[in-house]
């Protein structure tokens, strides 16, 4: 296999924790989204000196956190949400964390044991990206209840793939 | 939510300011659990826009319909290099006759499935099954189709014009009923479930009506009972010795799949609940067929295979019921092992002081040697406390001789002693024993109205002495109360060598209502007070938990956390046992499994249609009615039920003159399941609560799972199995133990689930878990669990009685 199928195999497998690292630590999604799109580049022009003993995705968010951090001091300033001790520490989560990546089936499962009611919110925040204002107007609500809906709604989701992750059935 | 978790939200909802951030990013930079759950949620965060992203860009290609005259492939590249995806399109224009998803269907076209066709203006659908296909024909006047091949399950709304479904030998006409069709090898079948259906071979013709069923093989067309021939066919399997339940010496397997990590973590080992099912099964046969032989022959096997002989429970005589054990506390956390022995702890005495050997089923045996003890040998896995999950449990044989493990064997990792000896000892799960006598009061009734005397035709007085021993469990763990419930396990033991030798017993202080089994206590009850007595306390325990839903809740013990603590101020009590939410174990929490409903409310279902209990009837009639809400039956033919539980608020203190209403004990579903064992389990009781809405419900669901989950070897549902990544957890041992396994190999700190079970490595599924642990994808099973085989194979037969 040549070294593009290979960058192709581990990069799709880890591009959402890359990007979920950058949504998390970027103020707007758009900027995120820019800079995902520099750091692809820059791993796939780096990927030769990557070291395949060593965890992909550590690496790649290592560089990410490269080009956040080189970014706040260009013209063109990245809009970061925190410090850059903060975003250390962030990058430190993710790796931590790593192993309790939400997987596609998991997350699929858990949504459709979800109510109804559930499921629908859902599919207005990111189905069709409404702002929770918006999701509201839709559901006659209030930004504050449709806040801690969903935060509940979250809530139940991290239970069910923590629940999958460590439980069998009887 | 805390404090925390809201600012989370906030920023993942664009709804922080600037300062708030400020707030959250010194909190994430100051503390790594902070950021932990930070990373976890944005994590989650991501997930989501993708999934619901990648659910758009498939949404509208599910459905493979391939078109005869005419087709057109077309691929899509999504998201750059991302997505692959293959859809279809179609001419439009002529009439629409029916629906394939979003494809409209017209005459000639042809549909193959797995697939769901709707037809405009009208609830009927069709599920065509995998590998099958069917032609849509043009209206005469009626609808007309050709099944080609396989299966067709409808439902079909009453029509005007009959519709009419031809297959290579005959031809089904339909004017608004369920029914499932099916066509192989040129020959036809016909099950039909509601209303009334014309089958039709040449001249021959017969109108087959609600829970019959037709087949074109034989030579003249005739009809038969539909669910009695499902539990014959289910019967069929589980003994066709390629289908792989029993053992080369005739022991049920756990399941016939080999790698699977229930509470039994291997399938080729068998439980005390496997063998109970096992009776049921050959009780319904010989209810049905007047054969008790293959009871008797069960019976046999379940004494010979789980009953310790009496030369391996030896030193049973030198048990003094005075002092019939040393307490050792139960500690919360694994670390906490293994406990010291406390001789000064009161004990109390042993009322029942039964001589000899007890014969009750040790729960667990390893039938193919996978851990190296010998064929069929007893061995335990759970020992330490309510944090020991499967995945942390260290297996080890009943009969301790030092040959494996360390230099004590495995003693030294559950009890600390100055020195140890070797030993024999055994645990019971009551429940599964419970069943055994539970079946045998059915059996009895069923050879008496035979026409039989069933003290010539059962093993009665075996049935007695079980009943007997299984006394143990309605005590306290070391006999300080007579708590008259049947609690969590019994146990008992000695030492292997005569010189100074001992035996020792123990009840269980942990009640989980789960295990409560009203019918074997009334048919105990009509030779034994103790049983009596404990028929009264469990119904009064099902009314104290029943939740204000209906739904009944955890439990209570006579031994808080294990070790005699006293009552929480503003516990509820009954009748001087604490309320437990989760009795026994917390990984995962005990009371959240739904099968406890179905399993433990069946048996209070079948006790009220037994005696018209009218406490019984009125706590069976609120848990049905909770019971057929959860369950969900979509119109496409599907279903599920509840799978995990959440419980909130305590029960009323237990007030026997005037039960309070519990209107602050509530329980939610919070996640289903479309498991087919669970399944068939809540039909078995919606079937014994009898009310017609109840069997309504029961036997949807039932033909539904059919239609769904038959497969070759029994009735099985893709499971998917995330908690396999579990394989590789670390198990917790005392600092500086090592040992060594039966099998070979070495047992050091950092050991882990596998190594511990070595033989896993060479199982044939085991490259799938593998796999999945390092694509971090769950695999998928599809198990044929006995247990389960065998409650779907009884339901049928109950609805058929």
């Amino acid at each position: 296999m040549g070294l593009h199928e290979d960058f192709l195999k581990v990069f799709l497998r880890h591009q959402d924790g890359i990007r979920a690292f950058l949504s998390s630590v970027v103020r707007d999604r758009a900027a995120a989204e820019d800079v995902f799109q520099e750091v692809s580049l820059s791993l796939w022009e780096s990927f030769e000196s990557y070291d395949s003993a060593r965890p992909f995705g550590a690496w790649a968010r290592g560089v990410a956190l490269k080009k956040v951090l080189q970014g706040r001091e260009k013209a063109r300033r990245i809009p970061l949400a925190f410090s850059p001790p903060t975003i250390q520490a962030v990058l430190d989560a993710y790796d931590r964390t790593e192993a309790a990546a939400p997987d596609t089936e998991g997350l699929r499962d858990c949504i459709s044991k979800l109510p109804p009611r559930s499921q629908s919110l859902l599919a207005l925040r990111y189905e069709r990206s409404l702002k929770l204002g918006e999701i509201a107007k839709e559901v006659g609500s209030t930004l504050d209840a449709v806040h801690k809906l969903l935060s509940r709604i979250r809530e139940n989701l991290q239970e069910c793939l923590q629940r999958r992750l460590e439980a069998g059935p009887r | 939510m805390s404090d925390l978790d809201d600012r989370i939200q906030r920023r993942l909802h664009g709804l922080s300011s600037p300062e708030d951030l400020k707030t959250l990013g010194a909190l994430l930079a100051s503390s790594p659990e902070a950021a932990d759950a930070y990373a976890r949620a944005t994590r989650l965060e991501f997930g989501l826009e993708r999934h619901y992203r990648d659910e758009q860009a498939v949404s509208s290609i599910r459905n493979q319909v391939r078109r005869v005259r005419r087709r057109r492939w077309m691929t899509v590249a999504a998201a750059g290099l991302i997505a692959v995806v293959a859809g279809v399109f179609f001419a439009r224009g002529r009439d629409t006759l029916a629906m394939t998803g979003d494809v409209a269907l017209h005459a000639g076209d042809l549909v193959t499935g797995p697939a769901t066709i709707t037809f405009p203006g009208e609830r009927t659908t069709l599920l065509l099954g995998a590998s099958s296909a069917i032609t849509l024909g043009a209206p005469d006047p009626g609808k007309r189709l050709h099944l080609r091949q396989g299966s067709l399950s409808a439902s079909v709304d009453r029509q005007a014009d009959p519709l009419v479904i031809s297959t290579p030998d005959a031809r089904a006409t339909v004017r608004g009923t369920r029914f499932v069709l099916s066509t192989e090898q040129g020959a036809t079948r016909l099950e039909v479930t509601h209303g009334k259906v014309t089958l039709a071979r040449g001249a021959e013709k017969v109108d087959v009506a609600a829970d019959e069923v037709a087949d074109t093989r034989s030579p003249t067309l005739t009809k038969g009972s539909l669910y009695a021939e499902r539990f014959a066919a289910l019967w069929e399997d589980l003994h066709h010795p390629r289908r792989g339940y029993f053992s080369p010496d005739g022991i049920p397997y756990h399941s016939v799949e080999t790698l699977i990590v229930d509470a039994p973590d291997q399938g080729h080992l068998s439980t005390s609940e496997t063998f109970s099912y096992w009776l049921w099964l050959e009780a319904m046969h010989g209810r049905r067929s007047g054969d008790w032989a293959p009871f008797n022959a069960a019976w046999k096997k379940m004494e010979g295979t789980l009953i310790p002989s009496a030369a391996d429970q030896p030193t049973n005589d030198l048990y003094d019921p005075k002092k019939p054990a040393t307490y050792v506390p139960e500690a919360d956390r694994l670390n906490e092992y293994p406990v010291s022995m406390d001789p000064s702890a009161a004990v109390g005495v042993d009322p029942l002081a039964l001589p000899g050997d007890l014969y009750v089923m040790h729960w667990l045996v390893d039938v193919d040697n996978f851990y190296g003890y010998g064929k069929n040998a007893l061995v335990n896995t759970f020992q330490r406390g309510p944090m020991e999950s499967v995945w942390k449990t260290i297996p080890h044989p009943s009969k301790e001789t030092f040959s494996a493990g360390g230099r004590n064997g495995f003693l030294d990792l559950f009890i600390r002693e100055a020195s140890y000896a070797k030993q024999w000892r055994y645990t019971g799960a009551p429940d599964a024993d419970a069943r055994v006598l539970q079946v045998v009061a059915w059996a009895e009734r069923w050879v008496r109205e035979q026409g039989q005397d069933p003290d010539k035709v059962l093993p009665l007085q075996k049935a007695a002495r079980m009943g007997d021993s299984l006394r143990y469990a309605l005590h306290d763990k070391y006999f300080r109360t007579q708590h008259d419930l049947i609690a969590w396990s019994e146990a008992w033991g000695g030492s292997l060598d005569r010189t100074n030798g001992w035996a020792w017993r123990s009840g269980s202080s942990h009640v989980h209502f789960g295990y409560q089994n009203p019918v074997a206590a009334w048919y105990l009850s009509k030779t034994n007070a103790d049983w009596a007595s404990s028929l009264r306390r469990q119904l009064e325990f099902y009314r104290w938990l029943q939740s204000a839903e209906g739904a009944i809740a955890g439990g209570a013990t006579s031994s808080v956390n294990g070790r005699y603590e006293p009552i929480a101020a503003g516990t509820p009590t009954f009748h001087g046992l604490a309320y437990v939410d989760h009795p026994v174990f917390r990984d995962p929490p005990s009371n959240e499994w739904f099968g406890w409903q179905a399993w433990s409310m069946g048996r209070l279902a079948q006790y009220a249609a037994l005696t018209k209990d009218p406490a019984a009837l009125a706590v069976v009639e609120k848990w049905a009615a909770w019971a057929r809400r959860v369950v969900r039956l979509t119109p496409d033919g599907r279903y599920s039920i509840p799978s995990t539980l959440r419980w909130s608020g305590r029960p009323d203190p237990w007030n026997a003159a005037a039960p309070g209403p519990n209107a602050g004990l509530h329980v939610e579903v919070i996640d289903e399941t479309t498991d087919v064992g669970v399944a068939a389990s809540l039909a078995r009781a919606l079937i014994a609560q009898g009310s017609a809405e109840s069997r309504a419900v029961a036997k949807d669901l039932l033909d539904r799972m059919w239609t769904l989950y038959r497969d070759p070897s029994g009735v099985s549902n893709p499971e998917r199995r995330a908690d396999y990544r579990r394989f590789l957890d670390p198990v917790e041992l005392p600092p500086g133990w090592h040992g060594a396994l039966a099998g070979g190999g070495a047992i050091t700190p950092g050991t882990t689930f596998l190594d511990l079970r070595p033989k896993y490595r060479t199982d044939p599924a085991f490259p799938a878990v593998e796999q999945s642990i390092r694509s971090g994808k769950a695999p998928e099973f599809r198990y044929h669990r006995f247990w389960a085989q065998v409650e779907v194979a009884l339901a049928f037969a109950e609805l058929a009685n």
